[in-house]
């Protein structure tokens, strides 16, 4: 009955007619950035993040979080129809996708998507609903020995998942955690690497190194690679899959809600390896007389990897609401924004502030609602969105990059640090190091080294602490087992595999 | 190409552990992480230095700067610019600049936009939000 109730508190909360509205606005401007090809759910979030300063900690949240959705499925829009995949997450959805829009198939493909999608969003947000109060209370027992292995294993994790290299990613991740440092230490209030400039004893912005990698780093690489885009703008097709369409998909759309929701929930994982494994998932249980086979054009290599993203996107908010640890980059953004709005994401969320935390959720299931009602009939505005040259819309990019950082501290320093996190993020797309890592350990590391510090003043020193008790204990043998797993050549070979999807 | 990285990795977690090795408490954490970034570099370096020659055949990856260092001037102009002249000043700098960098300039469009971009940042940010931004040199 709990669960009713707190459903119907976060409901109340979610459909006041001022929440609807930032809903609403949330789900358009994601939508509206992200099916702009290039442009993936971080650098969306990013670039609104200004947006919703002037709101209330509860609007913004729930408009930032339909920024998510909507640029979340924008993105899959992109895939579809331009065979341009937005964000990682939907590079698989461009495979029978594309193919589906250029057997004139476009529409049914983007409807599937939609409904797919909005059945997952449906069930998951139940999920989080259940299982975010009992694990909050859980995550009070954690102490600060835990919370730093529990982060250990989180940016471990995030390893696992990231492409390429092993060795760089880490790379990645200890070089994000060094930039976290930066700044003024919490304890004993000496300026680290300041190197003597004022701004950079505050630390270095959040928003700006992401807006810097994500967003400038990418118009430059996007540049170099020029423009040969094919639109399929004239035959987008009904709207409606048919009812063969529906029979195909509905296995596919369960099992990717499935897979989708359990894997959103790992860190490092959310709603990329969700759409990557359900693809493959529906790829080996078709077997090889699908048809059409996959890869041409088959509805279900559409609707699952949809489902599935969009699943582990809303169950990726369960560690960041209940142990304030962000799993992905997007869900780190996430923190920063409540950060800016004074609250501190963790376990004391529920307690404190259950208006935000049901809001929130419901919040979740208005978005997809919302994303279905709006997309579908407004899809026609998409397109024509994506017919913009790519010469016209970096110069808008950057304008709103600019002003958004400088907005958030009134500081012309972040504009510069963008200008350096653009040049920094290009050469690592160029070396082929990935930069979401980077952003999970910047984001992580300050608190890493809050609890480390903690649990060694608390075990005077004794850094047995972290094997004697046993939530640590368990996550760090987790982590050591994820790391020789990854140091095994079978499986990198096949996680490379999973990767180079063909 | 990992070198290179890998250097800049090495020199990276040099600096960090200098600045902190005399004061045990504050620099204790980044202490270890910068001895764990300058072994990370070294190895990446070192793979790099192995897979050298495969890297050299496949010409490796093309550079382009002339983007990089348009765009970065631009940013950084538009950061100077700001606060003494006003935001409008700074959009113009920051989308004509940045336009010369695509590959197909369309002159005309390019001035649309930065009209358009005019008009849309005022409206928005500082009608709308009521940012505290000044939009002309004089104002």
């Amino acid at each position: 009955m709990d669960l009713i109730n707190n459903l119907a508190l976060g409901f109340g909360v979610a459909l006041t007619f001022q929440n609807i509205l930032y809903a609403l606005i949330g789900c358009l401007l994601g939508t509206l950035i992200g099916v702009l090809p290039g442009i993936g759910p971080v650098a969306t979030i990013a670039m609104l993040l200004p947006t919703t300063y002037a709101l209330p900690p509860v609007s913004a949240l729930i408009m930032l979080a339909g920024i998510y959705y909507g640029a979340q499925y924008g993105g899959s829009t992109t895939a579809i129809l331009v065979n341009l995949p937005g964000e990682s997450s939907s590079v698989v959805t461009a495979l029978d996708g594309y193919q589906m829009a250029r057997k004139g198939r476009a529409g049914a493909a983007l409807g599937m998507a939609a409904i797919g999608s909005f059945i997952a969003g449906t069930f998951s947000t139940l999920l989080v609903a259940a299982f975010a109060p009992p694990l909050s209370e859980a995550a009070l027992k954690f102490g600060p020995a835990d919370y730093f292995s529990l982060m250990v294993l989180g940016l471990i994790a995030a390893v696992v998942l990231a492409h390429g290299s092993v060795l760089k990613a880490i790379a990645m991740i200890v070089l994000g955690i060094v930039l976290g440092l930066v700044g003024t230490d919490v304890n004993s209030g000496v300026a680290r690497f300041s190197f003597d400039t004022p701004e950079l004893t505050d630390g270095i912005g959040f928003v700006a190194v992401a807006m810097g990698i994500f967003g400038i780093g990418e118009i430059l690489i996007n540049l170099e690679k020029g423009e040969a885009r094919e639109v399929f703008t004239s035959k987008v097709g009904r709207l409606l899959p048919t009812l063969d369409d529906f029979k195909k998909s509905a296995g596919a759309i369960a099992r990717g809600t499935g897979l989708g929701s359990l894997l959103g929930i790992l860190p490092g994982g959310g709603a990329l390896l969700a759409s990557f494994s359900s693809y493959s998932l529906e790829k080996k249980l078709a077997g090889a007389n699908a048809d059409p086979p996959f890869g041409k054009g088959n509805i279900r290599g559409v609707a699952a990897p949809e489902s599935a993203n969009n699943a582990g996107a809303q169950t990726s908010f369960i560690p960041l609401l209940t142990l304030g640890i962000p799993p992905n980059a997007v869900m780190a953004l996430m923190v920063g924004a409540m950060t800016i709005h004074n609250i501190q994401p963790g376990p004391q969320v529920i307690t404190s502030n259950p208006q935000l935390f049901w809001g929130l959720i419901a919040s979740m299931w208005v978005g997809n609602l919302m994303l279905v009602i709006l997309n579908l009939p407004l899809i026609g505005m998409w397109v024509q969105l994506l017919k913009i040259p790519y010469r016209l819309l970096y110069p808008m990019i950057l304008v709103f990059c600019c002003i958004g950082v400088y907005t958030v501290n009134n500081s012309t320093f972040d504009i510069w640090i963008i200008a350096a996190f653009g040049v920094i993020g290009y050469i690592f797309t160029k070396l082929e190091c990935e930069a979401a890592p980077l952003l999970l350990g910047f984001i992580l590391g300050p608190m890493m080294e809050e609890n480390l510090r903690r649990a060694m003043l608390l075990s005077r020193g004794d850094p047995m602490v972290f094997l004697q008790r046993p939530i640590s204990l368990t996550m760090l043998v987790l982590s050591a087992l994820l790391l020789i797993v990854l140091a095994l050549p079978a499986i990198r070979k096949k996680r490379e595999e999973t990767f180079v999807e063909d | 190409m990992f070198l290179v990285i890998g250097i800049v990795f090495f020199v990276g977690a040099y600096n960090y552990s200098i600045g902190t090795a005399a004061r045990m408490g504050p620099g204790y954490f980044p202490r270890i992480l910068g001895g764990l970034l300058a072994a990370l570099g070294v190895i990446v370096a070192g793979v790099g230095l192995k897979n050298q020659a495969a890297w050299a055949k496949t010409e490796g990856i093309g550079w382009t700067w002339k983007p990089v260092v348009i765009l970065t001037v631009a940013v950084v102009l538009f950061g100077l610019a700001l606060q003494p002249l006003g935001m409008i000043t700074s959009i113009i700098l920051l989308t004509v600049i940045s336009g010369i960098a695509a590959h197909d300039k369309n002159y005309r469009e390019l001035a649309l936009i930065t009209v358009i971009m005019c008009l849309f940042c005022s409206a928005v940010f500082v009608w709308g939000l009521k940012l505290q931004m000044k939009l002309f040199p004089w104002s």
